[in-house]
């Protein structure tokens, strides 16, 4: 059986790479700039939702401590600029630096322990880092709320019009997807399924079952940081509460199981398919049916974790057939 | 590192407790380099959790033990994996998501070995117990002998194997497969030098492949010696074998 | 200075309390079923809201109303284990954090689109009574409620200690294989267990009300906050759920009075890490860490 495993350009699928570059071209059909916020909003939250797949459905450690790392990547981006004159830029690296080491304080408290407790420590960790940085803000003369000035330039991330930001998410999207493909095509591969399949089972092969969960979970805690910092930068005012909201981070969860979780288009389709009806329906019902988004969330996630728990990729297997699949899905897990 | 004489297992005087449980009691036997040893008792006397003790597993809550003169009982499994010693289970672990092929890379691949010459080695273990034509079926789909085969060469993908603990390795396995383990056992035994620690319940297998038996009874051992020896050990004819 | 941190403590005392049967009823589910139910805050927010309505439209106290509320909870258990955890059962513990999760957001955005997001209290002549202790002032709400928790929480161990039921229930939570083998049905029990465990629930709903106000986002803090006393315990022991909640409010009450409230749910984070890294099997558990 060919299966074209043994040249790296003999695992790249077609279609995949096909449905990228359609994204990619999206930003220059139409140039209102409603259509590329949603477009911004969507590469950014797929990208944020890939980064959490990558813990959560490849390494199957299901986090909530996403809300921790995009709010910090965010205070460390927006501070060092507004109070600092550091470029956002270096901001967005400095704050994924950040989001990793909450994710290494969680991974060297819990990981050696039952997975309810890395759940809960990810929970517990969302709203103590919220805390935290309510309590400070509330000491500093500025307020609880901190204004970024909009000074337009590359170097400060700020920028006129809605483009620029289109392609900057267009292309931090590019960077996940990359980061997801080549992880799969390493041994890394290997042992995250090993640990998912049975982990006991992977420790006792000689997987370093530690240290494989600290590099996937620093991984996704760095780019989800890097996504709040660019979020800091694109909305051009933060508060803690809006920022570390639980909520936010539920929504793009919600994305990536609903689209699939543990597969790199997973992330992207939810996301395509879930946030511009969120945006439409928002600004539609308004601020007093805000809660019937979350409440038809809430009955989403129970439905496909019942249901389907692969999400749409599962329902595309399912059309395509169990063989073809498993020989496609053993080779890069799409 | 080890010299003639000098056992390449030391388990002295294990102690470990569940709760009010004691499913090891003061245990301490030692088993030689190129041994094939036989671990054997009735129901809960102790020889998984002997064997989740030595594979790092468990932690033990007194005494030592010793590989090759260093201390292992406070190693973390993938390390114990790492320095040469397997262990298989006694209801099947094995990746069942994975494809056969795959499940035989991985102890390959924690130990730093290239993907090529990982997948090499495991095609020629699979060949060599005749799975080869199920390489790439997901486990799931295999028999249950088929897994346990599977399980056991996982194991010998281990090229720093030195001892492999076994429980359990012909439980419901058909004739045929339990042929090719032991065959599988007396090649690696005779021509790569691994030591053996088999628990198991199959006396006739026992009988042909140990060297030397230890006797566990209630967490304790209370004989040891050859299948002679140990069968006719009143003791062991008590508790076990006969009364 | 002293006199106000004695008020502080003893009235973080009676809160505790009722924290400890919050924690308890999640113990009791969690130590039978073994799901994470990451709804179960929702569920005392339900309690609450519940037992406002039933004052409201009925006039009923909220201490009385308890024998309305806590058969309806008990009902309600049966409901979301045929609903939702029987299905989950047997599945991995992401599905479980995710249906659950899924569960409480149902229940928290439906109580903000029926019921708004303003803040519901309960206020009766009872509750305005207020008892002094020394240089203590104690407020009926406190009091009441912590008796109504500690009665209830006594109740329970009872049940648990000395009845053939409340054994079974143990039997199946220590070792649920023997208790098979043991004639025990062990699919009722789960049901039982479920439903006690939502009635303790709907009891620390009642003794809440007069206290805290409710609103829809209340019960994450309550989901977080059990779990916490749970893990501080020791999973799985209802002595241990009993110690957790009165510590933690006590942890909860001087890091307000020290530092501010708002860094509360850092507390519990800290307390978190600290458990899990000197002794996770918590301060009265001895489970076996690796499975």
């Amino acid at each position: 059986m060919a299966l074209h495993t043994d040249t790296i350009l003999g695992r790249i699928r077609p279609i995949p790479v096909l449905s990228l570059m359609l994204l990619g071209i999206a930003p220059f059909i139409y140039s209102h700039p409603f259509y590329l916020h949603v477009l911004t909003l969507t590469f950014l939250f797929a990208f944020v939702s890939g980064a959490w797949n990558l813990i959560s459905g490849y390494g199957g450690l299901f986090s909530l401590a996403h809300a921790a790392f995009f709010g910090v990547g965010a205070y460390t981006t927006a501070i060092l600029y507004v109070d600092h004159g550091i470029t956002p830029w270096l901001g967005l690296f400095l704050g994924g630096l950040g989001g990793i080491v909450v994710a290494l304080i969680i991974g060297f408290a819990t990981f050696r322990l039952r997975q309810f407790f890395f759940v809960l420590s990810t929970l517990a960790c969302s709203e103590a880092i919220h805390a935290l940085f309510t309590y400070w803000r509330l000491q500093v003369p500025t307020g609880l709320g901190t204004t970024i000035p909009r000074n337009p330039g590359f170097m400060n991330l700020t920028f006129g019009t809605e483009l620029p930001y289109t392609i900057i998410t267009y292309v931090f999207l590019l960077v996940i997807v990359l980061i997801v493909w080549i992880i799969n095509q390493t041994r890394i591969n290997y042992f995250l399924r090993a640990i998912k399949n049975d982990e006991d089972a992977a420790i006792c092969m000689g997987v370093d079952v530690f240290k494989v969960k600290l590099l996937i979970f620093s991984i996704s805690a760095f780019f989800t940081a890097v996504g709040g910092g660019f979020y800091a930068m694109y909305n051009l005012y933060i508060e803690p509460d809006s920022i570390f909201s639980v909520d936010l981070m539920i929504q793009y969860i919600v994305f990536a199981i609903v689209g699939g979780m543990a597969t790199i288009a997973g992330p992207i389709i939810g996301t395509v398919v879930l946030l511009p009806l969120t945006v439409f329906f928002r600004g539609w019902i308004g601020g007093l049916m805000a809660p019937l988004g979350f409440f038809v969330y809430g009955i989403l996630l129970v439905i496909v974790i019942l249901l389907v728990p692969g999400g749409i990729m599962q329902g595309i297997k399912s059309l395509m057939g169990e063989n073809r699949w498993m020989k496609k899905a053993s080779l890069c897990w799409m | 590192m080890d010299e003639k004489g000098k056992p390449l297992l030391d388990v002295k005087d294990v102690v470990k407790t569940f709760g009010g449980l004691m499913a090891a009691n003061h245990v301490s036997f030692q088993v030689m380099k190129g041994e094939i040893r036989g671990l054997i008792g009735p129901n809960a006397s102790g020889k998984t959790t002997i064997i989740n003790l030595i594979s790092g597993m468990y932690s033990i809550n007194d005494g030592a033990i010793f590989f090759s003169g260093n201390r292992i009982d406070r190693l973390r499994p993938d390390v114990i994996a790492s320095i040469g010693i397997m262990r298989t289970f006694q209801i099947s672990r094995v990746f069942r998501d994975m494809t056969v092929l795959e499940n035989m890379m991985v102890p390959s691949l924690s130990q730093g070995q290239t993907m090529l010459k990982a997948r090499r080695r495991a095609k020629e273990l699979l060949e060599f117990v005749l799975l080869e034509t199920l390489m790439h079926e997901p486990a799931r789909m295999l028999s249950g002998g088929q897994i346990m085969l599977l399980q056991i060469v996982r194991g010998f993908m281990n090229e720093h194997l030195r001892l492999y603990l076994m429980d359990e390795p012909f439980a419901g396995v058909h004739q045929s497969i339990k042929g090719t383990i032991l065959r599988a056992i007396s090649t690696m035994n005779q021509e790569n030098g691994v030591t053996f620690l088999i628990v198991s319940h199959e006396m006739t297998a026992i009988r042909n492949l140990c060297h030397q038996i230890t006797v566990l009874h209630e967490g304790e051992v209370i004989s040891q010696g050859t299948m002679e020896e140990v069968a006719s050990d009143p003791l062991v004819i008590d508790s076990y074998l006969g009364g | 200075m002293v006199e106000v941190f004695l008020q502080l403590f003893v009235s973080a005392l009676f809160t505790g309390i009722i924290y400890s049967l919050m924690a308890i009823g999640l113990s009791v589910i969690f130590g039978v079923v073994r799901v994470i139910n990451f709804a179960h805050g929702e569920f005392v927010m339900l309690a609450m809201y519940l037992t406002f309505w039933i004052f409201r439209f009925l006039g009923i106290d909220p201490y009385l109303s308890i024998f309305i509320t806590m058969p309806l909870f008990f009902i309600l258990g049966i409901a979301l284990h045929l609903g939702i955890i029987k299905h989950i059962l047997e599945a991995p513990e992401e599905a479980q954090v995710i249906a659950t999760f899924g569960v409480a957001f149902i229940l928290r955005y439906g109580a903000a689109l029926f019921w708004s997001s303003k803040h519901r209290s309960v206020v009766t002549p009872l509750t305005e009574k207020l008892f002094y202790l020394g240089p203590i002032t104690l407020d009926s709400p406190h009091l009441m409620g912590a008796f109504l928790a500690g009665a209830l929480i006594v109740g329970l161990f009872i049940f648990l200690y000395y009845t053939y039921l409340g054994r079974a229930i143990r039997a199946v939570a220590d070792e649920k294989m023997g208790a098979i083998t043991a004639g025990i049905n062990v699919g009722r029990i789960y049901y039982i267990a479920i439903g006690i465990g939502l009635a303790c629930v709907a009891v620390s709903g009642a003794a809440m009300i007069p206290i805290e106000s409710v609103f829809p986002t209340l019960g994450a803090n309550y989901t977080l906050l059990c779990f916490v006393i749970v893990v501080l315990g020791g999973m799985g022991n209802l002595w241990g759920s009993l110690l957790g909640g009165i510590i933690i409010a006590q942890i909860e009450m001087l890091v307000a009075f020290l530092f501010s409230p708002v860094l509360t749910t850092f507390a519990y984070f800290l307390v978190f890490l600290i458990i899990v890294t000197l002794r996770p099997t918590g301060l009265l558990g001895f489970r076996e860490r690796r499975s």
